[in-house]
């Protein structure tokens, strides 16, 4: 895969950058950003956007209260319905008090979720930069339960902005989907790249969707925070069968 | 110390006499449930057992894959070839398990009793359960976690932390120490016949033997403060137990998937040793032995090696990520950031030596061992002041009699003093002068917080000369006090000198590049400006003479 050959060409270009490096007391692991995309459209009113709220203060006790966890992991969430708007800023998890209860909203543009991924992404990394952070690749878990209301050409030029392999700190996405999502969207906003889409199984039970997917992802930031403090970090997917974890790089 | 093949009948719990109770955890390795040992049929609970009648509870870690009997047998009968302080140091501060526990088949074990991790090392949130007190919480920013958890941790490089490494160290030197006068073995041992491979191992005679946990990490070393500082190490029950040559006596199995599968093929009257040897245990990634054959059970040295790392981690309070750096083979230079307070102690060369060398990998087979390093930190701490912390240290532990001093230490005088605190002195010893034959490949510096222009930054000792008085800032410097213009040159000189060397040291240190190239542009606009006053002063001396 390409990104394992980026990840040698990385590994060794450093190598020779820190032959004579001088290391800092304040030395820190590099932290693993992940962002939670989240559909607000009318089609999660209900049930649907309860359990969410319901769950996501299990993230934050999950990861946040576990000091090993918390340390390597910076976690955001990004909603989207009409436009987007960041709900909870990239934040240790360990210093934030309470997660934000969402609101359903309108309809479903994926074009304003990923352009203000694209915006917030590159903010986040520079001003992560600028407090002497070190980012592994960031990864975005979207999760929808519909199709996009916005044209086809709309969402995917966007799309095509967000993972363009030009863009230095284009994201890893995993994308989720239930109810009404479409496979063959989800699949092409995770790139077309194998393992890294996922659609509720036909014949779920419909109350147990949101708190598995939610479990799951837990269990996903936990995994992937582990591998963060060896030097090859992973974004490790939720266990779900023939599963494989997907090789991450640093960024410079 | 048993022979290879013998089961003590007081290790051995059958599954109907468990009650259980909640389970606590759930890993790779098994799942871990309280449990409360309800004796049936007569039987007497085990001495085992019964040594823990005042711990508070016993848990039951039932194996994913369950073991042979035999294999764990070494490790449990470990502490009672020890001698009774030394095996009560061992109880105290790790949790040794205490039984198997087999059920139909009792050379099958289905998993092991170990007492729970006492209430002192636990941790309670601002909210929510209370969680164990791992070194994870003394890893990183002291700050950050009273901010998070609403939890107090001891400031870098305090007393406390140091007698936490202290209490750290006076275990595995219990682990690691031979010859130490060992028990002979209960008259209940009864041999399963190893035949010809029972004359490979210690008999039945109370040979002595070591212990290598093998995984000694951030997650399996709890600590507590409460009363004195004390550790607790956990996930024993796969410890690997040796005998005096450092050969395995038997390795248990890491329990990972699979591997159980091997001796049943192989049948379990021919499994031994030589079975045994090559599995290999899960590590923590970022406290594993770089030096060390992934492959290959770990060794001694892996656990001097995370006893190293402890030191730096726990008394510094940061990360210190080096593994990956030493596997690409660098050179590490660490800047370790000691209080202000350091500077009153006397200097203490051999702390750093110990450090170096415990992190080495070229000199993995020298690292320094346990009882060296405590009896190092209890000098340490007399030195702080903290003598009487580390007697209490000890007689927590059971055993209050004070490390050996330097067994098998290198000569001091041979060793360099440019592991000065005291900045004068550095300034003047020069390069290090190593008795070692082996270049070292780690090198530890002691920082501490100095200020430089009128703001705070951490000072590498042997590249910033003090200023002859500390806490003045540019503005500050002699005018004022009638200092001659000679000495008064010679400060800016050395302020300049400094501040360009700080900025260009801050910028090859990655994560502080951004301070780095701020100093950096702040000095070239005190360069440039002065640039402009030389010319313009020169200008003025040289006008006359050219007419202007």
């Amino acid at each position: 895969m390409s990104t394992e050959a980026n990840v040698e060409q990385v590994g060794l270009a450093m190598a020779g950058k820190m032959a004579s490096s001088y290391v800092g007391a304040q030395e820190r692991y590099a932290v693993f950003p992940f962002y939670l995309c989240l559909d607000v459209s009318q089609s999660m009113a209900g049930e649907p956007i309860a359990q969410v709220n319901a769950e996501l203060p299990a993230i934050r006790t999950s990861v946040g209260q576990d000091p090993a966890v918390a340390e390597v992991v910076r976690f955001g969430i990004v909603t989207f319905s009409d436009v987007a708007r960041t709900v909870l800023p990239l934040s240790d998890l360990a210093l934030v008090e309470a997660m934000p209860t969402l609101e359903v909203e309108g309809r479903t543009s994926y074009a304003a979720a990923f352009d203000h991924l694209r915006r917030v992404i590159e903010a986040d990394y520079y001003a992560g930069r600028d407090s002497g952070e070190r980012w592994y690749r960031p990864a975005v878990l979207f999760v929808s339960d519909g199709r996009p209301t916005d044209p086809e050409e709309r969402w995917r030029e966007a799309h095509r902005r967000l993972v363009g392999p030009s863009w230095r700190r284009h994201p890893n996405i995993l994308a989720f989907g239930f109810g009404d999502a479409v496979p063959e969207v989800l699949a092409a906003v995770a790139e077309n790249k194998p393992n890294r889409a996922f659609m509720a199984a036909a014949g779920s039970n419909p109350s147990a969707i949101v708190p598995e997917l939610m479990a799951g992802l837990v269990q996903s930031i936990v995994s992937s925070s582990a591998s963060a403090y060896t030097g090859t970090p992973q974004l490790v997917p939720p266990q779900l069968p023939n599963m494989q974890a997907i090789s991450v790089d640093e960024l410079d | 110390m048993l022979a290879t093949g013998d089961v003590r009948e007081d290790a051995v719990v059958h599954l109907d006499e468990l009650v259980p109770g909640a389970l606590i955890a759930e890993g790779g390795e098994g799942r871990v449930f309280e449990v409360e040992v309800r004796p049936q049929h007569g039987r007497a609970a085990g001495r085992g057992v019964e040594l823990h009648a005042e711990a508070t509870s016993l848990v039951y870690k039932q194996f994913r894959d369950p073991l042979p009997t035999t294999w764990l047998m070494p490790a449990i009968c470990f502490p009672f070839g020890l001698e009774p302080q030394l095996a009560a140091r061992v109880r105290s501060a790790s949790a040794w398990p205490v039984a198997v526990v087999v059920g139909e088949d009792p050379s099958v074990a289905q998993g092991t009793l170990m007492p729970r991790a006492p209430g002192a090392f636990w941790l309670q949130h601002r909210e929510g359960r209370p969680r164990l007190a791992t070194l994870s919480y003394l890893t990183s920013d002291p700050d950050r976690i009273t901010v998070a958890y609403g939890t107090v941790m001891p400031a870098p490089g305090t007393p406390e932390r140091v007698g936490i490494v202290y209490a750290l160290a006076r275990l595995l030197d219990a682990w690691q120490q031979h010859g130490a006068g060992g028990a002979p073995a209960p008259a209940s041992a009864r041999s399963l016949g190893w035949g010809a491979q029972a004359g490979q191992h210690p008999g039945a005679g109370g040979a002595p033997a070591m212990v290598v946990h093998g995984d000694l990490s951030a997650k399996n070393v709890l600590w507590s403060l409460d009363p004195v500082p004390a550790v607790y190490v956990l996930d024993c029950d796969g410890a690997y137990v040796l005998d005096c040559d450092g050969a395995a006596v038997l390795a248990p199995e890491g329990l990972g998937a699979g591997r159980a599968k091997d001796w049943e093929h192989e049948g379990s009257a021919g499994s031994g040793p030589d079975a045994a040897l090559g599995r290999s245990r899960a590590r923590t990634p970022n406290w594993d032995d770089p030096a060390q054959d992934p492959c290959a059970p770990p060794s001694l040295s892996a656990d001097r090696y995370a006893l190293g790392l402890a030191f730096l981690r726990v008394v510094g309070a940061a990360h210190f990520p080096l593994q990956a750096r030493q596997r690409a083979g660098e050179k590490i230079s660490i800047d370790l950031e000691v209080p202000r307070s350091w500077r009153r102690l006397p200097d203490m060369p051999r702390l750093w030596e110990l450090c170096e060398r415990s992190l080495s990998v070229a000199g993995a087979a020298d690292r320094p061992s346990p009882a060296e390093w405590a009896a190092e930190l209890e000098m340490l701490l007399g030195a702080m002041g903290s003598a009487g912390l580390a007697g209490r240290v000890r007689a927590l532990q059971g055993d209050p009699r004070p490390s050996a001093a330097g067994t098998a230490g290198h000569d001091l005088s041979a060793l360099s003093t440019s592991r000065s605190f005291h900045f004068a002195a550095s300034s003047s010893s020069g390069g290090s002068q190593r008795a070692l034959v082996t270049v070292p490949d780690v090198e530890v510096r002691p920082l501490v917080r100095h200020r430089v222009a009128s703001s705070w930054a951490l000072v590498n000792a042997a590249g910033q000369p003090a200023p002859q008085s500390a806490g003045e800032g540019l503005a500050g410097i002699g005018l004022a006090s009638g200092v001659g213009l000679g000495q008064f040159l010679r400060r800016v000189g050395r302020a300049w000198v400094g501040a360009h060397r700080l900025a260009f040291g801050l910028l090859r240190s990655r994560g502080r590049r951004g301070d780095g190239l701020r100093r950096l542009a702040r000095a070239l606009v005190v360069d440039l400006a002065g640039a402009c006053l030389v010319l313009f002063l020169v200008g003025m001396i040289v006008s006359p003479w050219i007419g202007l």
